[in-house]
């Protein structure tokens, strides 16, 4: 970042409007809100920065060309002739324009065909009858659009399905009929755009008759559990729980036979799971209850686990830097000797896969990351110690 | 408010009451009850630590001055511990106050100390011994200590006190009382002759109980709830084995430390009947107790029960007749093989009688046949069994009757005797079965005992009753007729009851029947005259005394309760001993055992202890072990094989040791003094006082409480409160700065401040006030101890606003290197595998970095102490939403009530209100003392003693008569140093009339015995050789004086401290030592002679100088507290400063409504006398007799008589020199924009109001005000900071913003210091959009103009970008300085000023309102710059001072004092100019110097300056010491 958010904070203090729409600050923040859980003036700066952005689309500065940008500025840019407009802010906003297009066309992230979410259902085994739209179902699993589009990682809701089925729990999916849950857009401060999607979805679930709704993915849990009250004004009325908080209460049950495997895992709090939504028992619980898994915590895990690098929408605004924060993330998984990085995101089991390909030591450790419902079902099917 | 102690009017009218509670014996609260009892009232000092001294006493340094923080406390201990009107109560609490003020009646729980605080010496002999190891909390828990512990070496009380949560339920469970956490602790420590002894406290057959108890204490035990009780009776079995076999070392741990006193014989006798557990035991205690005891036994063995009930199997009798001899070895005659046939005819030659012939009658079955030869009881069986008559069971077919553990033993020994006839003979084994009319669920046998008998080969027939025996013609038994059952509801025993199911009779073969049914006393000696139990079967007892209804007949065992246990029959026997011994020696007998808290251990303590890794579950280590089955039954051998060493230390180890103090006794018997009572009981006492003081102090944050930053994750991140005890000498390793991981010394330590401060996600709005300097402190310690370190401190601003502590600061940096960095520290991780941490964090550029350290020291935040919010409700007093008492605005130290009226005769003081440093606290201790002082005016001295001496004799005249009284202290010296031969050496020294050894000097015994041997030798010198004289030499002192010596023909020499403690291995040449000190003690105390104090009168008028804010307080309150007093001010009007000051606090609080009250209540009072325009001209005279000329308005003078000065003479706003101040009318100081918003200057700046149109429109029209902090503070020409110019600024800035939201505020700043709670102004300012930008000391701010535009350019920090700011008002913050006379002043007070200018207090820290020459006193901002309250608190405080002379009748000097030899003196002047005190004088035209003795201290700085050997200190003549080296270099040869 040009200021950090320290700064960013002092330039609004002092009213430098111009300065900070210019800056390329508020699009690489990951929204992982590590700084406002450190800041003792209880400042929540992932509000901040998404005000921000929105504050630049609702003035005009969102703009995909840089000489349109200069010529907004042109007023302040003759008082500070030094300003430099940088042309990746403009790349990266014209990037997010695309993605905000795509998801109120295609209602998911990737512009495919929105009735091939179950795409990846296609090659297991055998699909559990009634996975797709199952009237009163007493659980909704909802997929989100990185799992269901993203072949590498197809196999988070193959292991939650596979573990759902094998425990006797009565789910479906919404198929077709679910839509982005508008976390992309909340946060290129765009949340007005997502209602549509927010009404949508939980209207689809109520129709049919669920009692509540689950997310291998914390981006759409925290959608679901924080947001959509807000923009709907009211509760849903639904109870929505994480994966892990629910594979934790059906091990509580019992419900969850799994076999030993000998294994010295390391878990990664996603920020939307861990910081951002307070769940940071529930998958230490479970990762704890399969047999001959040792946990072995990072020196900065819990309150204080830094992002793995993919937060916010820096995956498309500016890959460059999603890189570096996800070797670092990969360092401290070397130091404790961890054999597998655990998480519970299939976001963060993406980046840090990709890491752990580029980072020498973790590829010389025959370091492996997975999500917990996948070491959950392994160890299911008992084949743990391959 | 000042004027609201309108109490001291009222007080006068009400019986007041002269004492006051003060609560919380820290620093402030020893400041207040000296105070307080200097003032004539009586001062209840009560804590709830066992030791008075607070945090304080825990502290390593102070700063600015780096002093000694225990060597400044010390002193101030010792006197609070030795005042007569202060009571010092410590381990106790408050629970209620009632009453009104005046007159209050507090009820204060005293919690069991277990320790005698009166008696106990402090000399650790309890500690040395105690098994149990808790974590230092003194230490922080950086180290340990014992359960018997001294809270810290200087700890008044100087006494040892016992931590003990309750009885242990293993304890409690026990009918002995056993006390089993204790012997188990000392197995722990492998002391296994000393877990002998605990054991035989309470239990004489650990052998016999280590077999065959049914240990209820197993089934209390707290481990259970953990995962398995501790195996305690295994534990005690292994004791009882090893003292077996260690003879030795069991009797020396017997042998007492000193001679112990003879047991007195009391001739009279008890006859005991029956030699079971309870008569034997009720025989061990009675003889120890001096009595004569026979044992009277019917059979030819004694051991009762034990001896003949029990299979050999279970409990060799070899081993039960060892304990049984130890009793009767102490000299009880036992009658064998005599039957007693009437208890109550024993009287005739007894003088009590304790029946416990236990219960050996058979109880039959009642079915025909029972009669017949083969029909046995389990009694008769067993019984004749264990005196060896076997009877023929080889082959035999042998039924049992019963399911009690007396059926298994019979089944059991049957079969054992059987087998070995049959091998014996080489022929078939006896068949052996159990018939029981329930089933194995409801048997009452013993799980082991079941079990074993089983794997015996014993049959079982469950459910099966019998109903007849049949026998063959020849009238032997052939068989059992029985009938089966059934269970039908439960019966009375909770069992279901057995029912017969008709028609089921049925034959069971048998050759032998063994009936197990029961059994009870057999009563034929005791005649019906004795009561019987309701059932007719057992003797009735009083359960308390366990006397019959006949007198002087008591009774216990079986033979009261029916079968039971051995524990039971032992209880019952040390009950009974207990009652007997009171019987026969008249006294009352016993009531019931006290009701004492028994120890429950909660699941929730469980979890969190298996959370900090204390307990790790862990089964039994020391299982039974028993003989193998098939190997066990051809004999009689012990089946339960021994323990061994190493098991039963590792399952001690398993004992949660939840009473904490186990009472295992070793601390009984190690302390010599006797001074341990482990019976003590919670007590409730009542206090009637007047008043009630609330200093109970503070407590540190948690270090977690930003998990961020690794405290308890990473080792090596400490608080700085630990670091503070690593720091310290009497820390865990000695001063020697180490990681706790590894033990390393550390050389890059980060400092990161504001851990818990400042930060409203922790609930922690407000600035601790002290974590800035204490860091720098720690900082500058850690590199003097080592100077490899390399300090580095993270912060937000650097709050250094008090005296001195700019400049500290900056020596830090420049000199010490510390390294100061702008930037909060966001994330601390651990390297792995190294111990080092990562910090990381942004720097001035803006970059994140990550740097590694060696140790990280969390700077945390000061919160009131736990159980704060209680003890304010309890006194009515209203807390804040932090937490702390408020106090009540422009009123320090009292109280608000929660409806926000303000309390009387409860006032606080110190960090309970608002966190801050000691100097504040010591100043409001005594504000606080002031106003109770003021309240209970009337009743000064109605409560307070004095001492009343006897004429002292005069021994001018005779020859010098010495006495030598050589201390043991215990084993302390004694064990070390061979007293009696010092003694004799001793004696032989020249005019020793008389020389003695005591077990301890210091005690009350021995003191009066000290008097007495004076008179009867006449003795007139007196030397004690003992231990350090600064605890004890009063002690002594007063004693001699009481028997008529004048107190300093004494002297002691210190062979504990200085000999045997530190020559601890070498005897002898502690010995000699110990001769050598002696030898120069006594040559000095031949040397020495009677030392007069000097007294001198005190005239009991004040004079107050300056007639500001303080000055007028300290005036009113000398006036309240019942002195005359003269305030003098130079100027026309009273008010000093205050006149200028008029933006209200945004906390409340009218500083004009302030000046008037205060006006008006100084003119009203009548014992004050107002002279303004009047200057002091000359000062004369010295404590006590002052004599003042001053120079009235009208040009006359006066001369004014007084006994002290208070100097209140202010200090000035600086007129800002830069910034174009005076250039540009825009331009104003903090001062003058006051007077502009409070509309006051219209006409003094008129030139503004021109422009403007007045003061009220201007200010509409301001759209930018900019701010300029710390004009003329921190710069080179005033090199502190001016403390009150942040928090003005933020004042007047909120006041405009107030008035014009819209008006831009800047504050261009350096380190806003905003301390306390007035962060909250801080936040607030923010809040309301108030900007604050940072500037660097050498990039100052600058102002222009430019057609009349002024404009501030700022180099904005830690960007380093220039802003320029367009201002319509710019707001110099000046500081303060010293008024430029207050050197005159000075030098007439003969008082130092500081290297600033203003004036310059006795002691930073201790003594901020005295001056070092007594009678002087100082308050307000001529002390250095301070807020309203923080004066008036000085006022009041400098008041008390003042008011504890003026109303002593005279002065004592100290004895100690010097003098001067006129012939030899030539009048140099030297000891003039060396005395500090200004107790030297040498008037124009003498021909030699004086000392004013009221004056001199004592120090002997005057005697080092004379070179002419004029100077002398009494008490420590020349030749006296001379003598002493002579005496020494002698005996040294």
């Amino acid at each position: 970042m040009e200021y950090g958010p320290d700064r960013v904070l002092r330039l609004i203090q002092f009213g430098q409007r111009e300065r900070i729409l210019s800056s390329r600050d508020p699009w690489l923040c990951f929204g992982c809100e590590m700084c406002g859980a450190h800041c003792p003036n209880d400042i929540d700066i992932n509000e901040v920065m998404i005000a921000l952005k929105e504050i630049a689309g609702e003035e005009g500065y969102r703009v995909e060309d840089c000489r349109q940008l200069r010529e907004l500025l042109a007023d302040y840019l003759s008082q500070r002739p030094e300003t430099v407009i940088d042309e990746r802010l403009c790349k990266g906003i014209g990037r997010l324009n695309n993605l905000s297009q795509t998801i109120n066309t295609s209602h998911n992230i990737t512009g495919e065909d929105n009735d091939n979410r179950l795409i990846w259902s296609q090659n297991l085994e055998h699909a559990p009858l009634g996975l797709e739209g199952k009237r009163g179902a007493e659980t909704i699993y909802f997929v989100g659009c990185v799992a269901s589009f993203f072949p590498r990682s197809y196999r988070v809701p193959q292991s939650f399905i596979s573990v759902l089925e094998a425990s006797g729990v009565d789910f479906t999916t919404l198929g077709g009929q679910e839509w982005c849950c508008g976390y992309p857009l909340l946060s290129m401060g765009r949340l007005k755009e997502a209602e549509k999607l927010i009404k949508h979805n939980v209207i689809q679930v109520k129709e049919l008759g669920a009692s509540r709704v689950t997310f291998a993915c914390p981006s759409c849990y925290h959608m679901w559990k924080f947001i959509y009250p807000d923009v709907l004004g009211e509760e849903p009325g639904i109870e929505v729980l994480h994966a892990t908080e629910l594979l934790a209460e059906l091990i509580a049950q019992g419900a969850i036979p799994m076999g030993r495997m000998d294994l010295r895992v390391t878990y990664h709090d996603p920020c939307d799971l861990g910081r951002k939504s307070g769940v940071f028992d529930a998958p230490r619980q479970v990762l704890s209850s399969i047999p001959g898994v040792t946990l072995a915590e990072l020196s900065s895990s819990g309150q204080i686990s830094e992002c793995c690098g993919g937060g916010g929408n820096l995956e498309s605004f500016d890959p460059d830097v999603l890189f570096e924060v996800s070797r670092r993330r990969v360092d401290r998984a070397c130091e404790v000797e961890a054999q597998v990085i655990a998480s519970a995101c299939q976001q963060c089991e993406r980046t840090l896969t990709s890491a752990v390909r580029r980072h020498e030591g973790a590829r010389r450790a025959r370091m492996r990351v997975m999500d917990v419902t996948e070491l959950v079902w392994k160890a299911i099917e008992g084949n743990g110690n391959e | 408010m000042i004027l609201g102690d309108e109490m001291a009017i009222e007080s006068s009218r009400n019986g007041n009451v002269g004492a006051v509670l003060v609560i919380g014996a820290g620093i402030g609260g020893i400041q207040a009850s000296l105070d307080l009892a200097e003032a004539g009232l009586k001062v209840y000092l009560l804590d709830k630590s066992p030791a008075i001294g607070g945090t304080m006493a825990q502290l390593d340094k102070t700063f600015p001055t780096n002093d000694c923080s225990m060597c400044i406390l010390s002193p101030k201990l010792v006197d609070c511990g030795r005042h007569l009107n202060i009571e010092v109560m410590t381990y106790a609490e408050l629970e209620s106050v009632e009453g009104k003020p005046g007159d209050f009646t507090a009820r204060v729980r005293q919690k069991p100390r277990y320790v005698i605080v009166d008696e106990c010496t402090g000399c650790g002999d309890c500690a040395a011994v105690c098994p149990i190891v808790r974590a230092d909390q003194f230490n922080v828990g950086l180290s340990e200590r014992r359960a018997a512990y001294k809270l810290y070496p200087q700890a008044i009380p100087n006494a040892y006190v016992i931590e003990k949560r309750g009885i242990a339920p293993c304890r409690d469970a026990c009918p002995t009382g056993q006390r089993a956490q204790g012997y188990i602790a000392l197995i722990q420590e492998g002391r296994f002759a000393d877990a002998y002894r605990t054991i035989k406290e309470d239990n004489p057959f650990p052998a016999v109980c280590g077999r065959v108890c049914n240990h209820v204490c197993e089934t209390a035990c707290s481990r259970g709830k953990v995962d398995e009780p501790v195996s305690i009776m295994r534990l005690k079995r292994f004791i009882a084995d090893w003292a077996f076999e260690h003879p030795e070392e069991v009797t020396e741990a017997f042998r007492p430390k000193v001679e112990a006193e003879e047991v007195k014989l009391t001739g009279k006798r008890v006859a005991i009947v029956g030699s079971g557990p309870a008569g034997l035991t009720v025989a061990q205690d009675l003889k120890l107790k001096g009595h004569d005891v026979t044992v009277f036994e019917a059979l030819s063995v004694a051991g009762g029960m034990m001896r003949v009930g029990i299979p050999e199997y279970r409990l060799p009798a070899e081993i039960l007749q060892r304990e049984i001899d130890e009793i009767i070895n102490l000299g009880i005659e036992l009658k064998l093989n005599t039957q007693v046939d009437d208890v109550v005819a024993l009287k005739e030659e007894y003088d009590a009688i304790f029946v416990g012939v236990g219960a050996h009658e058979d109880v039959r079955p009642p079915i025909p046949g029972v009669e017949l030869p083969q029909m046995l009881s389990a009694n008769d069986f067993l019984r004749e069994v264990n005196v060896g008559y076997y009877p023929d069971l080889m082959g035999k077919k042998v039924v049992v009757l019963g399911g009690g553990d007396v059926a298994m033993d019979a089944a059991c020994t049957a079969l054992r005797i059987g087998t070995m006839q049959a091998d014996e003979r080489d022929s078939e084994p006896p068949e052996v079965r159990i018939a029981y009319r329930r089933t194995d669920a409801e048997m009452p046998a013993q799980e082991t005992e079941y079990r074993q008998a089983i794997e015996d080969g014993v049959g079982f027939d469950w459910l099966v009753s019998p109903v007849e025996v049949v026998a063959d013609e020849e009238g032997n038994v052939c068989g059992l007729t029985c009938c089966r059952m059934e269970l039908g509801e439960p019966d009375e025993s909770g069992r279901r009851r057995p029912m017969p199911i008709k028609g089921s009779e049925f034959m069971m073969e048998a050759d032998v029947i063994i009936s197990a049914i029961g059994a009870r006393p057999n009563l034929t000696c005791v005649p019906e005259s004795v009561t019987r139990t309701s059932n007719g079967r057992q003797i009735a007892v009083d359960e308390n005394t366990m006397m019959t209804n006949v007198e002087g007949i008591f009774a216990g065992g079986d033979a009261v309760t029916g079968m039971a246990f051995v524990v039971d029959a032992i209880g019952a026997g040390h009950r009974a001993a207990r009652a007997i011994d009171a019987y026969l020696l008249g006294k009352p007998m016993p009531g019931p055992e006290p009701e004492l808290p028994v120890v429950e251990l909660t699941e929730e303590e469980i979890a969190a202890r298996r959370e900090a890794g204390e307990i790790v579950e862990v089964p039994r280590v020391c299982t039974l072990v028993e003989v193998a089955a098939d190997e066990r039954v051809h004999s009689l051998c012990e089946v339960s094989g021994p323990v061994s060493e190493e098991e039963a230390i590792a399952e001690a180890q398993r004992c949660l040791q939840c009473g904490i103090c186990s009472e295992c006794n070793q601390c009984v018997y190690a302390c010599q003094k006797h001074c341990i009572d482990h019976t003590m009981q919670e007590e409730t006492i009542e206090l009637n006082v007047g008043a009630v003081i609330l200093v109970p102090g503070l407590e540190t944050m948690p270090g977690d409480v930003r998990p961020e930053l690794g405290y308890g994750r990473c080792a090596n991140v400490v608080t700085s409160i630990e670091f503070e005890r690593m720091l310290s000498a009497s820390g865990p390793w000695g001063g020697v700065v180490q990681r706790p991981s590894d033990g390393k010394h550390p050389r890059k330590v980060a400092f990161v401040q504001c851990v818990g401060s400042r930060d409203i996600t922790c609930d922690q709005g407000y600035c601790s006030s002290v974590c800035c300097m204490y860091a720098t402190k720690e900082a500058i310690i850690a590199k003097e101890h080592d100077p490899d370190i390399e300090p580095a401190i993270f912060y937000i601003d650097v709050r250094s606003f008090g005296k001195g502590f700019e400049r500290y600061i900056e020596r830090a940096e420049q000199e010490h290197g510390v390294r100061y960095m702008r930037s909060l520290v966001s994330m601390v991780t651990e390297v792995p595998g190294t111990g080092n941490l990562r910090l990381k964090y942004a720097t001035p550029d803006g970059s994140n970095i990550e740097e590694e350290f060696d140790l990280v020291v969390l700077s945390i935040g000061l919160r009131p102490p736990e159980g704060t919010q209680e003890l304010a409700e309890r006194l009515g007093a209203a807390v804040n939403e932090y937490g702390f008492v408020e106090s009540a605005t422009l009123q320090p130290t009292r109280v608000n009530r929660p409806d926000g009226s303000v309390a009387s005769g409860i006032f606080v003081a110190g960090a309970f209100s608002e966190p801050k440093d000691i100097p504040e606290t010591v100043i409001e201790a005594s504000c606080a003392a002031a106003r109770a002082s003021a309240l209970l005016a009337d009743a000064r001295g109605t409560l307070t003693q004095e001492q009343v001496w006897p004429e002292e004799k005069d021994v001018s005249q005779e020859p010098p008569r010495v006495g030598v009284f050589v201390c043991h202290c215990g084993i302390n010296i004694g064990s070390v140093v061979d007293v009696p031969e010092v003694i004799d050496f001793a004696a032989d020294l020249p005019e020793v009339v008389y020389a003695e050894q005591n077990l301890y000097t210091c005690s009350q015994d021995t003191q009066q015995r000290i008097g007495e041997l004076i008179e009867e030798h006449n003795l007139n010198r007196v030397v004690v050789a003992s231990c350090t004289p600064r605890t004890h030499e009063p002690l002594f002192q007063e004693t001699i004086r009481s028997a008529g010596l004048n107190p300093h023909l004494f002297h002691m020499a210190n062979i504990r401290e200085q000999d045997s403690w530190v020559h601890r291995r070498d005897p002898e040449v502690a010995t000699e030592k110990a001769k050598e000190l002696v030898t120069m003690a006594v040559a000095k105390a031949r040397q020495l002679c009677p030392v007069q104090q000097g007294v001198s009168a005190v005239n009991h008028h004040a004079l107050v100088i300056g007639g500001g804010l303080a000055g007028m307080t300290a005036t009113l309150s000398i006036a309240e507290q019942g002195c005359d007093v003269t305030l003098v001010e130079r100027e026309k009007e009273l008010g000093g400063n205050l006149r200028h000051i008029y933006t209200p606090l945004p906390g409340g609080g009218d500083p004009q409504e302030l000046l008037q009250r205060t006006i008006e209540a100084v003119s009203a009072n009548p014992r004050i006398t107002v002279l303004t325009e009047t200057e002091v001209a000359e000062m004369g005279g010295y404590v006590g007799q002052y004599r003042t000329m001053v120079q009235l308005a009208d040009g006359r003078q006066e001369e004014i008589e007084h006994g002290v000065v208070v100097v209140a003479t202010g200090a000035q706003e600086i007129e800002p020199q830069e910034y174009l101040y005076g250039e540009h009318p825009q331009i104003v100081t903090q001062r003058e924009l006051e007077e502009m918003l409070a509309g006051s200057r219209k006409q003094e700046a008129g030139d503004i109001d021109q422009e403007s149109g007045g003061p009220s429109d201007r200010k509409e029209n301001l759209q930018s005000v900019v701010m300029i902090q710390c004009v003329g503070s921190r710069d080179e020409e005033h090199p502190y900071c001016s403390r009150i110019c942040c928090t003005e600024a933020i004042k007047n800035a909120l006041a405009i913003k107030e008035r014009s939201p819209d008006t831009d505020v800047y504050i261009l700043y350096r380190d806003i210091r905003t301390f306390g709670f007035k962060e909250q102004y801080y936040r607030e300012a923010r809040q309301k959009g108030v900007i604050f930008l940072q500037w660097d000391k050498d990039k100052k701010p600058g102002v222009t103009t430019e057609d009349g535009q002024l404009r501030v350019d700022v180099v904005v920090q830690p960007e380093g970008e220039t802003f320029t700011l367009d201002a319509d008002l710019v707001v110099l913050s000046a500081g303060i300085e010293p008024n430029v006379d207050n050197e005159v002043l000075a030098q007439r007070l003969k008082v130092p000023l500081s290297e600033d200018g203003f004036f310059l207090e006795a002691h930073v820290k201790l003594r901020p309102l005295d001056f070092a020459a007594d009678g002087v006193y100082l308050c307000g901002i001529a002390h250095s710059p301070r807020f309203l309250d923080e004066t008036i608190a000085q006022a009041y405080g400098a008041a008390v001072h003042a008011v504890s002379l003026l109303t002593k009748e005279e002065l004592d000097s100290t004895a100690i004092v010097a003098s001067v030899d006129p012939l030899l003196c030539t009048a140099c002047g030297l000891c003039v100019d060396a005395c500090p005190y200004g107790a030297r004088v040498l008037e124009p035209d003498a021909t030699h110097a004086e000392v004013i003795e009221v004056l001199c201290q004592g120090c002997g700085a005057c005697v080092v300056a004379c070179p002419n050997k004029a100077s002398q200190q009494k008490g420590f003549g020349m030749g006296q010491v001379y003598q002493m080296l002579e005496a020494m270099a002698v005996t040294s040869g």
